[in-house]
């Protein structure tokens, strides 16, 4: 008994040293969204004088955050939720007849083959399309785009979780008369919840992160979104860090109190995955 | 009643695939076209010159350093990533209650951090805190080490993601096997190495591809911190590619590149995924 | 059954639905070629509390009544919008930049004018793809002279000659933005490429501003000696490593061709011995750079400058900017990089900055006016010293007025036999420069900087860059 607790306090003490690594840069930046230009030049470690919070204040009134933070969250959630309901129907579709019919096999080799496609060669075909159907600058138009270039992964994570899910379930529902689609969204669908939940906080925070589509496709500035309005901060020859970072903070805040907020579901849809059948 | 079924099968894909062929095969069909021809991305008219773009690419003595540069990454990088993502995974695994969670956490924030802020954030880091602190020059500004100092970064950037995968396949492999095999006799090493890891497989799949792939991609992080310097040792296949399409005038040729790039990405992508979805063991 | 066949319906419709969303979205297909300044109706709605636009310009839409388009076509009271896309950061330049479009605006009320504004990084990719597009912006910023020519030889570029706005600005400067004797841009100042330094310092240990090269070896050796680093040396950022080079190379070669030889391989390196002398000149100053040059970047090297730990910074003038910014206190002035060891001799280099140029707009009459009068705007002397004055720059007026800065009056003070004007010449463009700069950096980041090896590998980088 006593070898284990000694174990533990080790293990313990591991953790801490790993989670304080890990820690260190986020504390990085926050340390320095308080403190004024000059004060960044003299020392990066050292704590701020007073709480320079004017650097928040500049941010957000240059940035237009509001505007900006609408339009993330205008783009980020709807195409959370289409790629929720597309993919794990695709998942779920391509997981149970993979063996027997070629074609979905075949679907799945070309998601996880598109993930190797990077965007740049994508950008000015993407473009043009956008601009003859006149969608560029719109909110729709980039939830259409975010949602197109999230399917595949999204899918990939649901197969594999899917396969892991025995049949016997569904098969009975459906051998009882359950249509396909009542047997999927009824029965499977809350199965899924720990992937879903897993998926949809991923793709929060990517698509909250983007930057590279949303800086092609909305180049007016009431309706661009955090990222890219933050990015200015970092200008390439005028860094005023201390704002850069309060910038950069201001954006990251709605995403880690949404991930605070989901963490709860993530460990019980973890855990819960585990008990069944 | 069957041919019904059949037909669900088919509507389940329908929406997602819609909206993949709108966002990425149409523009990359529409793209393809360039990389037969001499554009320089500026002209409104550009002629086809057959395969001339893809035999320079192949002679092209600049891509050398690119593609190892590239490779040194995929290699530190995935391997980085597999050892970090699932030791955490392991470690926040222990019944160590609060603190755990409170890991779990610290863990998942760099996440939160875009590429372009991560880049940033660590280029502050390595030339103004470390220099303070451990008295060492720029990382990003030796030759020799800058690839590792930019994988180290992405390997904070992305960890916490893959430690969840992993936790999730931990958490699914039932706790009697590692009973039954306490009471047989086996040690915390042989108990990893036939229970956790076979198990595992899935977990794998996912996450070394994806980070095998996203590492061969490499472009943001890099291009935000160093550009690809010191004078070319961090430049990726990526970089390169994007210098030739906007910096360097040559449309083509860069469209050219990118297919081969991406035609080598598809085939070693589906060969990782391959072996590892083989050795998936379903519960 | 009848539970079943609703489901299936309603799946069907789901996802013809989505598959039509993207068309729906277009609206009316539109008349007139689509323009960059139209946005959604239904986008309109969405943001159409926005109350900040930047600019003060209001978005055209946002005051007409739902179901109209902005008519694109020249028409009596009809609002015409033209784009004008650059990377400027700089808090100054963007206050001129806000000050002369009200300014154009309010003596052209039927006329609006939208900013872009793309990161430097990726200004070149947002300007072809947009072009590549036809949704080319009307007024953009090209760098150098081998963009203009790239960009005229695609007939992207209206010929500026005819614009009365011309006379205002200085011949001399004019030939950068030229390409074949036709005027296709215009820069809008001058930058001096010299030393800048910290006068106070200078004034502490006695020092006077060196005009050959063994007093500036002397000035170096007595800040050294006094814990004080002589260069901010930030050779993390490419454009330092670029400019401290070519303050020593350019005066010393001299010579218009030099860059279009190595290019056309017309002169090799190897039996290049300007080139080689301004390397050894180069590699004589290295230990007075600090302890990390390399590690160290742009910024850093400013803040250095700032708080008194380097005294100079050989860099292009857009430093007393920068570096004021940081600490307004500090008294920067500018001296010629000495080059020979015959007292003032010292030449001072000066290149126009980046050029503004005018879209060849072959589709849109009515836009090609306006953009027309906005750029003859931007010519005039008004806008030209609100430039300079919140910029901090040279402008390239014929009667700048620089006498906000004592560092931009001492970089005008060179008479011409001292200053090296590269307007109009061609340099190395991005692929020769990109492959140049590598190569030094390699050779001069090892223990010592051999120049027959450097030289050897240029010319045979040089050859294999394919054309």
């Amino acid at each position: 008994m006593r070898e284990k607790r000694i174990v533990n306090v080790f293990q313990i003490l591991f953790l801490l040293l790993v989670m304080f690594v890990f820690l260190f840069p986020s504390y990085i930046a926050l340390l320095t969204s308080w403190k004024t230009r000059i004060e960044v030049s003299r020392s990066a470690l050292s704590f701020p004088e007073t709480f320079a919070i004017q650097n928040y204040i500049e941010a957000i009134r240059k940035s237009q955050f509001l505007t900006a933070l609408k339009n993330s969250c205008a783009i980020t959630f709807p195409s959370v939720l289409l790629i929720v309901i597309c993919s794990s129907m695709g998942g779920y579709s391509i997981a149970r007849h993979s063996a027997k019919h070629k074609i979905f096999k075949y679907l799945d080799r070309l998601y996880v083959s598109s993930l190797m496609i990077p965007f740049q060669i994508l950008m000015i075909p993407v473009y043009r399309m956008y601009k003859s159907l006149r969608l560029l600058n719109t909110l729709q138009g980039m939830v259409l785009m975010l949602t197109g270039v999230s399917i595949a992964y999204a899918t990939f994570l649901y197969v594999g979780f899917v396969k892991s899910i025995p049949r016997e379930l569904e098969e009975a529902a459906l051998i009882d008369g359950c249509g396909p689609y009542k047997a999927f969204f009824v029965i499977v669908f809350p199965m899924l919840k720990p992937i879903t939940t897993t998926v949809a906080a991923l793709h929060v925070m990517w698509l909250w992160n983007d930057f590279n589509i949303s800086l092609v496709l909305m180049q007016k500035e009431s309706v661009r979104p955090l990222t890219v309005k933050q990015y200015y901060f970092f200008g390439q020859y005028a860094s005023d860090y201390g704002m850069a970072f309060a910038a950069a903070i201001l954006t990251m805040l709605p995403v880690v109190i949404f991930f605070m907020a989901a963490q709860k579901y993530l460990v019980e849809g973890i855990s819960g995955g585990a008990v069944k059948g | 009643m069957k041919r019904k079924s059949d037909w669900s099968a088919y509507v389940f894909i329908l929406p997602g695939f819609c909206f993949f062929c709108f966002a990425i095969m149409i523009p990359l069909v529409m793209g393809i076209n360039i990389a037969f021809t001499d554009w320089n991305g500026i002209t409104d008219t550009y002629t086809y010159i057959g395969l001339k773009n893809f035999t320079d690419a192949l002679q092209d003595q600049r891509i050398r350093q690119p593609i190892l540069n590239t490779l040194y990454f995929a290699l530190l990088g995935t391997a980085g990533n597999t050892m970090v993502s699932l030791g955490l995974a392991l470690l926040v695994n222990q019944k160590l209650g609060k603190i755990a969670s409170a890991a779990k956490m610290i863990f998942f924030i760099p996440v939160c951090f875009s590429a372009v802020l991560t880049a940033f954030l660590w280029k502050f880091i390595y030339r103004d805190v470390f220099g303070q602190l451990f008295h060492i020059k720029n990382l990003l500004g030796n030759a020799a080490l800058v690839i590792l100092a930019i994988v180290i970064m992405g390997l904070w950037n992305s960890c916490g993601i893959n430690m969840l995968v992993y936790l999730s396949g931990l958490k699914n492999i039932p706790g009697d096997l590692y009973e039954a095999a306490r009471i047989d006799g086996a040690g915390a090493f042989k108990s990893f190495r036939y229970i956790t890891l076979p198990l595992l497989m899935p977990s794998f799949t996912v996450c070394v591809t994806i980070s095998m792939t996203s590492w061969l991609k490499e472009f943001a992080t890099t291009m935000c911190s160093t550009g690809g310097g010191p004078y070319g040792s961090s430049r990726t296949v990526s970089l390169y590619i994007y210098e030739n399409l906007y910096d360097y005038s040559k449309a083509g040729y860069g469209q050219a590149v990118s297919m081969l790039f991406v035609i080598f990405l598809v085939v070693l992508g589906n060969l990782v995924s391959a072996f590892f979805r083989a050795r998936e063991v379903e519960a | 059954m009848r539970k079943q066949l609703l489901k299936k319906v309603l799946a069907l419709t789901l996802t013809v639905s989505v598959g039509i969303l993207p068309l729906a979205g277009c609206g009316n297909s539109g008349e007139g070629s689509g323009t960059s300044g139209e946005t959604q109706r239904t986008a309109e709605n969405a943001v159409a509390e926005n109350a900040a636009v930047e600019n003060g310009a209001a978005e055209g839409e946002s005051s007409e009544p739902q179901g109209e388009e902005t008519q694109v076509q020249a028409g009596g009271g009809e609002t015409i919008e033209i784009t004008w896309m650059h990377k400027f950061v700089e808090p100054g330049i963007l206050k001129w930049v806000d000050e002369v479009i009200a300014n154009f605006e309010t003596a052209n009320p039927d006329m609006k004018v939208h900013t872009e504004t793309v990161p430097a990084d990726d200004y070149e990719q947002m300007l072809k793809t947009k072009i590549a597009s036809d949704d080319a912006p009307d007024v953009f910023v090209l760098d150098n002279q081998s963009r203009y020519q790239e960009f005229s030889a695609a007939e992207r570029l209206y010929d500026l000659s005819s614009l009365e706005g011309i006379e205002n600005i200085n011949p001399d400067m004019l030939y950068d933005g030229q390409v074949n004797g036709v005027q296709y841009a215009v820069p809008l100042d001058v930058n001096a490429y010299a030393v800048h330094y910290n006068k106070d310092l200078f004034e502490q240990y006695d020092l006077e501003v060196p005009t050959t090269i063994s007093e500036m070896r002397n000035v170096c050796e007595v800040l050294q000696e006094n814990g004080i680093k002589p260069f901010g040396a930030g050779y993390a950022t490419q454009f330092c490593v670029q400019f401290s080079v070519e303050v020593l190379l350019l005066p010393l070669c001299m010579d218009g061709e030099w860059h279009t030889n190595k290019i056309e391989r017309k002169s090799s390196f190897a039996e290049d011995e300007k080139f080689k002398e301004a390397m050894k000149l180069w590699d004589s100053f290295y230990e007075f750079t600090g302890d990390d040059p390399w590690g160290t970047d742009w910024d850093t090297v400013q803040n250095q400058m700032a708080n008194g730990e380097a005294a100079m910074i050989v860099n292009g003038s857009w430093t007393v900017d920068g570096v004021s910014s940081i600490n307004p206190d500090i008294n920067i002035g500018i001296f010629a990089m000495p080059t020979f060891e015959e007292k003032d001799s010292s030449v001072i280099l000066m290149k126009p900055g980046a050029g503004i140029c005018l879209y060849n707009n072959t589709q849109d009459e009515a836009r090609l006016e306006a953009a027309r009068k906005f750029f003859n705007y931007l010519l005039s002397e008004e806008s030209g010293n609100s430039y300079a004055r919140n910029a901090f720059k040279i402008s390239t007026l014929k009667n700048a007025d620089c006498s906000f800065s004592p560092a931009l009056m001492d970089a005008l003070s060179y008479p011409a036999e001292r200053t090296w004007n590269s307007a109009g010449l061609t340099l190395f463009n991005s692929e020769y420069e990109t492959v140049f700069y590598d190569t030094i950096t390699k050779y001069a980041m090892q223990d010592t900087l051999d120049i027959d090896a450097l030289c050897a590998e240029l010319d045979q980088n040089f050859a294999a860059i394919s054309k």
